[in-house]
């Protein structure tokens, strides 16, 4: 009993989750239902070379001919057993090529995350501590102009300035044509990282560094800092343990729910720098027209969104203890 | 009159500033606002661009879609911004793209905007399950990569500008759906909401009349954010081949020109200039709208 | 009272830094803490107590500022030592119990770790030799179960346990001042006993001084060896407990005895008539002083003097000071 009473909001959390993941699953199944003609075209895909034969094949396959809510049935059966379609254009099941192309995204995906937490942080922390003063500007000035610059064009930009002017970095591709071996293969792909994950972190720094900033003023007029102040702890001690732990738990909030949009970014940048993810797929499925491909990259959008979701959530119990059930 | 609580009337010392006499709440709002240098940049900013789209193109009197010179001639050399790959005057293009770009912003702004605002006042008015189901259904908007979700949509249903402007308007209201239920909340359980429910005022009265107004404020400041926002997806929706492919607007050109960006910065700077300046102006308005509705705030963050 | 006090404030003044120019919210204030013994500061909301107590820690909001006066603690001035000596002397030679024990203990650390923190930052001790110290701290303030509680996090604990807590953490390094600035206002009365009855046990114990900063007059009477009377920024009256709450010489504190049912009992008692007295009026606005004496709008002994010169310091009884033009007489009367 009392096991199962501790288990219950983390259950009740995935649960959640994977009603997410549900509602994607019907929401494309509406969407191909929706789509002006017929349903057959978008699961096939433009590119599909559809054969009178393949046609007949699918229709029976998908229950056309049957009332809609047995597709849906016969549809989440499908998305259930892992069978989210063929790509014709690339001539493989859907899920071999988004399991292919997962790593890539949620490497971009970390490193940007990590990157705009800690450089956001640290910054608004910073300039939190003179909420006049010049560092306060600069943040306001920098997260103005992260809010306001398309995430594509800024990664344009980098790559010309990194293309012609300053060529240290690569600009394009995940590695090198000659792979390397051994350690030098992963610091490889790191040096290809860089460019893709600076655009990324780029409006999450803005972001993270606004937030932080009003978060670590409200706390550092709180009670406690004062309390910590008449302790005698040095000032460091007082913004960087007392205060920080605090400040930080509207930006874990935050990161939860902004994971998808920066899935969203990561389509772009993974665009502009040919970077080998599910956000490039995404772009080369919508010029082919490979219907399954781009609703299997919004499902497994919904997958990942959910699991940042669940990490985030433990994050969050971790930061604040006022979350965990209270002992007794 | 003093009793076993001695005055607790007076001030404490922190609040003892003497404020100074406001005056009509609104003017001095619309004072503060236009005293706000960055806002008021904001607003000359925005109202060139305005300018600059609706007569540019007559004034300009290039035609956008015409080979009118060597195509990726740099600025200077014959266009004062250069062409693009086909020879295409990108200064030109500029202009006239501009008009999709803020159409399709604006519209799909209000659309978000109305949506948004229906969700959040009725999720926040009733309240129980009705806000509940209301709620879950706007996580869900919240948590999924809208710009996925509008690609897959534009895609299924053929780019034209309606089925952006419908795209971007169904993903976006996620934020403003949550503030609006927040506002409701708060102020349905102030003593003059009390009161006109006790007065026996319909729910429709109260929630349209009576609540709204007063949760306007942080929701127009969250709708020039928005606006900016739809601007921005607008852009990355026309970049990756999304756009209405027979309207130039300034995503499409520097998406058409991505693969001469080494050898022709000109034709994605320019355009990306224009998005990050229109979007800077309606920050801008947005934070000077936030400062002069709630001039504590620009201390505090 | 010989030799130099624990704490001795001369002259204090405090200034807030406004938008149309600064605004006094201390003036002119003097106090002599001495060692071991409890110092009572009346006064009302905003009257400038907790003000003076932020001034002795160097704590105070962004915006005000000392701008005259001393601050000695054993004759060093510490108005103008640097900002390292004054981290040495906060929480273990004066530490502070605040107002809030709700707020004032940060949400997201253990309390064991936020009592153990000041005495690892003060006295250089390993985490285990603090950890123990938290303990024994914890048993001191008499928690339940210490040893489990001490990992427990602020909301874990009622508002009285948190104070506690508070209590705890303020005498972790023995020091030889603690400002309490109002340490009961947010609790049950039946709390409230219990906390000074446990901070009286602790003085003794100690050996520590007290500065009790309280609107109350009854913990005053209870707790206070000494007595001063803060009034809209100034300390209008100081003395020994026993004279001031005897023959109170001011019209101001006599007025607030006045309105605290407890003595009023006990002045009702000794002059043998039930005298229910108010003091009319409100408290004059920081910043928009009256020219004389702050209490000359709501006091019925004012005249033309009262109103248009500052009274100073009066000597009325052994070390016992008003500033009343009229104190003398009435002591006399």
């Amino acid at each position: 009993m009392q096991t199962l009473r501790k288990l219950t909001p983390a259950f009740k959390r995935v649960l959640e989750a994977f009603g997410l993941v549900m509602a994607v699953v019907i929401l494309n199944f509406l969407l191909i239902q929706m789509a002006p003609g017929d349903p057959v075209e978008v699961i096939v895909g433009e590119m599909g070379g559809a054969s009178e034969e393949l046609i007949a094949q699918l229709r029976q396959q998908y229950g056309l001919d049957q009332p809609v809510l047995h597709q849906l049935g016969i549809y989440l059966g499908k998305v259930l057993t892992g069978d989210l379609g063929y790509s014709y254009y690339f001539n493989t099941p859907v899920l071999d090529l988004l399991l292919q192309r997962v790593p890539a995204t949620v490497l971009l995906c970390l490193s940007a995350l990590f990157v705009a937490v800690l450089v956001g942080t640290f910054a608004g922390a910073f300039s939190a501590r003179k909420p006049d003063g010049a560092g306060s500007h600069i943040v306001t000035v920098i997260s103005l102009v992260g809010y306001s610059a398309p995430v594509f064009w800024i990664g344009m930009m980098l790559l010309i300035l990194f293309a012609s002017v300053w060529p240290i970095f690569p600009v394009a591709g995940m590695q090198s044509l000659r792979k390397p071996s051994g350690f030098a293969y992963y610091l490889d792909i790191l040096h290809h990282l860089v460019l893709p994950t600076i655009t990324l972190a780029m409006i999450y720094i803005a972001y993270y560094s606004r937030l932080a900033r009003t978060s670590m003023i409200e706390v550092l007029g709180q009670d406690y800092i004062r309390t910590a102040r008449a302790k005698g702890l040095p000032e460091n001690k007082v913004i960087w343990k007392h205060a920080l732990r605090n400040g930080l738990i509207p930006i874990v909030t935050m990161v939860g729910l902004q994971f998808g949009q920066l899935f969203a970014g990561a389509v772009l940048v993974e665009t502009v720098f040919n970077w080998p993810g599910l956000g490039r797929l995404a772009y080369e499925s919508i010029l082919r027209r490979d219907y399954p491909t781009l609703l299997g990259i919004l499902l497994f959008s919904a997958v990942l969104v959910m699991i940042a979701n669940l990490l985030t959530d433990i994050a969050y119990r971790r930061i604040d203890p006022r979350m965990r059930k209270a002992r007794t | 009159m003093m009793s076993s609580e001695p005055m607790q009337a007076t001030a404490a010392p922190v609040e003892a500033a003497p404020a100074a006499k406001p005056d009509h709440p609104m003017r001095e709002t619309l004072k503060i606002f236009l005293k706000n240098r960055s806002a008021a940049g904001g607003l000359i900013l925005l109202g060139l661009i305005l300018f600059a789209t609706i007569f540019g193109p007559a004034i300009y009197g290039v035609d956008p879609y015409e080979m009118v010179w060597m195509p990726l001639s740099p600025p200077g050399d014959g266009t004062p911004l250069g062409t693009d790959y086909i020879g295409r005057d990108i200064l030109a293009g500029i202009l006239v793209g501009g008009r999709v770009t803020l159409i399709v912003g604006a519209v799909s702004a209000v659309m978000t905007i109305v949506i948004g605002l229906v969700v959040g006042s009725f999720a926040g008015f009733f309240g129980g399950r009705v806000d509940a189901a209301l709620m879950k259904f706007t996580e869900f908007f919240q948590v999924l990569p809208s710009l996925l979700l509008a690609m897959v949509m534009v895609t299924i249903f053929s780019p034209s500008l309606g089925t952006i402007i419908f795209a971007i308007g169904i993903v976006g209201w996620a934020q403003i759906a949550r503030l609006t239920r927040a506002e409701f909340m708060r102020i349905a359980s102030l003593e003059y909401v009390k009161a006109a429910r006790a007065a026996g005022a319909r729910d429709g009265y109260l929630m349209f009349r009576v609540i709204l107004p007063g949760s306007l404020p942080p929701i127009v400041v969250a709708s020039a954010l928005v606006t900016g926002a739809s601007i921005l997806f607008e852009a990355g929706l026309s970049f990756l081949g999304l756009g209405d492919p027979n309207q130039l607007s300034w995503g499409l050109i520097i998406g058409q020109n991505q693969n001469y960006l080494m050898d022709a910065w000109w034709t994605v700077t320019c355009p990306g200039i224009a998005i990050f300046l229109t979007v800077l102006a309606i920050s801008l308005i947005g934070d000077g709208i936030n400062d002069a509705l709630n001039p504590r705030a620009r201390k505090r963050g | 009272m010989t030799g130099t006090p624990f704490l001795e404030v001369r002259n204090l003044t405090v200034e807030m830094k406004g938008e149309s120019g600064a605004i006094r919210v201390l003036d002119d204030v003097s106090l002599r803490i001495e060692r071991g013994r409890t110092m009572g500061i009346v006064g009302e909301s905003g009257c400038g107590k907790s003000m003076t107590a932020l001034a002795i820690m160097r704590l105070l909001p962004p915006g005000f500022e000392i701008t005259a006066g001393q601050v000695l603690v054993e004759g060093e001035d510490i108005t103008r030592v640097p900002e390292a000596r004054m981290r040495a002397l906060r929480g273990n030679d004066i530490s502070m119990i605040f107002q809030e024990p709700m707020t004032s203990l940060n949400p997201v650390f253990t309390v064991g770790d936020q009592i153990a923190e000041a005495v690892k930052q003060h006295q250089g001790l390993d985490a285990g030799a603090a950890e123990q110290r938290a303990i024994e701290m914890l048993k001191a303030v008499q928690i339940p179960g210490a040893e489990a509680r001490l990992h427990a996090y602020p909301h874990e604990f009622s508002g009285g346990m948190r104070q506690r807590v508070m209590i705890a953490m303020a005498l972790a390094c023995q020091p030889r001042l603690i400002i309490a600035d109002e340490p009961t206002t947010a609790l049950d009365v039946t709390v409230q006993a219990q906390i000074f009855a446990l901070m009286r046990e602790l003085q003794q114990e100690t050996g520590t001084a007290i500065m009790l900063i309280t609107h109350d007059l009854g913990a005053v009477a209870e707790l206070a060896d000494d007595v001063a009377v803060f009034y809209a920024g100034k300390r209008i009256e100081s003395g020994p407990a026993g004279a001031i709450l005897r023959h109170a010489a001011h019209p101001y504190t006599s007025g607030l005895m006045s309105c605290t049912p407890r003595l009023r009992l006990s002045a009702a008692a000794r002059d043998g008539a039930a005298v229910l007295r108010e003091i009319p009026g409100m408290v004059p606005q920081l910043g928009r002083m009256p020219q004389g004496c702050r209490f000359a709008p709501r006091c019925p002994l004012a005249d033309d003097r009262c109103r248009s010169v500052m009274p100073p310091d009066v000597e009325v009884g052994p070390a016992h000071a008003a500033a009343c033009w009229k104190a003398e007489t009435e002591v006399m009367a």
